[in-house]
């Protein structure tokens, strides 16, 4: 009887001990929601409009996307065009925080395509500071990635660990309900894209840079759709507001589909498949001229924040 | 009544340990290796996809994701299986209109697509091998993309493997631009 009792208790036990384990959890994440700078996160979104954020994000290019098209058309590297770590100490709430992780992110994208490793140190410690702040910063392996860095060497590696510990940071976000700041992270990814872009077309106005540069008013509405869920908060609807000033310069630009039927071909043993159907995009000079100097107004704001 | 109680605590503990889903997703070692051993291409993103078994009169589980690709670069799609399951799983690249490449075909495609004369100009084993059934599969593929939008991933066991539960990975890198 003695014995029953005992497995009674044990079972009782173990199992309050389990619920009492996933209860924490649920617990410690409503607790990342409230991150102490004036009404971030207050918006609750529903599954659905979870979902939907959760596939722009994930969907959303990796900053290196952009980085390699600027290699590839022969733009050379430029440092003056990264965005200062001077100031990385005045982001003190998790809205400045967040959108600074996404650009200085982008940068690391573009360092890494040109092998700038000695810069990329520099703007690792600010993105592991940044990351530390946001609660996030124990998906990125600082040392590793430094050690790489430093050595110049393994570049997979690298490029590996900087893409895989964005995604893991941005899981992590999305997970304990904090995807507005998921949302931020991608904003500043997608500014310091475009102003990169924007900025190399100056000196090398090659028609794919002016394409892509087209191009980004699709990824422009999804950015705006997921960011308008938070528009209650002040610092979103004033974030919303720059990028509807960006947008209305995009109204120009058309894009088209011409339809066609992917064909199959075999280079050096691999299997390539050419869409053919295809995007064309049309936008000229002078909405390039607008939308680089819209972008150079934000931009400049961010670093004076 | 002893024997009530066992059953009783067997059961809160399985019902315990069954509140957590087991993740079942590939392991990073996997993903490390599928993304790092690729050639010249640069690794953007993994697809890690948990498998479901699903009996062979039932559709088969498909694990599916999205992702954005951008007009002009040439990706590389590959697959990675554990050791000892390889070419198990197959993955496919579509959007809303066309399927555009997939790491396996099956014989009746491969011959009206005429993927047998294409693929044996330059036979590399080490990167698709034709099945005695005469299917071919592959480790991977290029696509060169012509249209900026939104595409679907899918990774799913092929015909034949789906009465097993696992993992499989599958790695978007780009190549280098498509000139």
């Amino acid at each position: 009887m003695r014995v029953n009792r005992i497995l009674l208790i044990v079972a009782a036990f173990f199992y309050m001990a389990i619920l009492a384990c996933n209860e924490s959890e649920t617990k410690s994440n409503a607790d990342d929601i409230g991150i102490g700078d004036g009404g971030l996160g207050h918006t609750t979104l529903t599954t659905a409009e979870e979902e939907s954020m959760k596939e722009v994000v994930q969907n959303f290019p990796a900053p290196v996307e952009m980085a390699a098209l600027l290699d590839e058309v022969g733009a050379p590297f430029s440092t003056n065009m990264l965005f200062p770590t001077e100031n990385a100490d005045n982001y003190n709430t998790s809205f400045k925080q967040a959108i600074a992780l996404g650009v200085y992110s982008a940068d690391l994208g573009y360092m890494n395509i040109y092998s700038k490793t000695s810069t990329i140190v520099q703007y690792l410690t600010v993105i592991k500071r940044l990351a530390d702040d946001l609660r996030v910063g124990q998906y990125f392996d600082f040392q590793t990635l430094k050690r790489l860095a430093v050595s110049n060497e393994n570049l997979d590696t690298l490029m590996f660990l900087s893409v895989t510990s964005f995604n893991e940071m941005d899981d992590h976000l999305r997970q304990h309900n904090r995807s507005h700041l998921s949302a931020l992270v991608v904003t500043g990814v997608w500014l310091e894209g475009l102003y990169l872009a924007t900025q190399v077309y100056k000196d090398v106005p090659h028609e794919r840079i002016a394409e892509r540069i087209g191009d980004q008013k699709l990824l422009l509405e999804d950015i705006l759709d997921i960011l308008r869920k938070y528009d209650q908060d002040k610092n979103f609807a004033d974030l919303i507001k720059e990028l509807e000033f960006i947008y209305e310069a995009y109204k120009e630009v058309q894009i088209k589909i011409v339809p066609g039927k992917p064909t199959m071909t075999e280079q050096n043993g691999t299997f390539v498949i050419k869409q053919n159907e295809r995007s064309e995009v049309t936008i000229n000079d002078n909405v390039i001229v607008n939308i680089t100097e819209r972008i150079n107004e934000i931009r400049n704001k961010l670093i004076s924040l | 009544m002893k024997r009530i109680l066992i059953i009783t605590t067997i059961a809160l503990l399985i019902a315990g340990f069954g509140v957590k889903e087991t993740n079942a997703q590939c392991k990073r070692t996997l993903v490390y290796e599928c993304a790092t051993n690729n050639g010249r291409a640069i690794f953007l993103r993994d697809f890690n996809a948990k498998l479901k078994k699903s009996r062979p009169e039932d559709p088969a589980f498909i694990a599916k994701f999205s992702v954005v690709l951008n007009k002009g670069t040439l990706y590389r799609f590959n697959l990675c299986d554990p050791k000892g399951f390889e070419y198990n799983s197959m993955l496919t690249l579509f959007d809303a209109r066309n399927e555009y490449g997939k790491t396996h075909y099956a014989a009746d495609e491969v011959n009206s697509l005429g993927l047998k004369d294409l693929l044996k100009r330059n036979y590399r084993p080490e990167q698709y091998k034709f099945e005695s059934d005469g299917s071919v599969v592959m480790d991977h593929f290029d696509f060169v993309c012509e249209k900026s939008g939104v595409y679907f991933v899918s990774i799913q066991y092929r015909a034949g493997y789906e009465d097993n539960k696992g993992c499989a990975v599958g790695i978007m890198s780009f190549v280098g631009k498509n000139k």
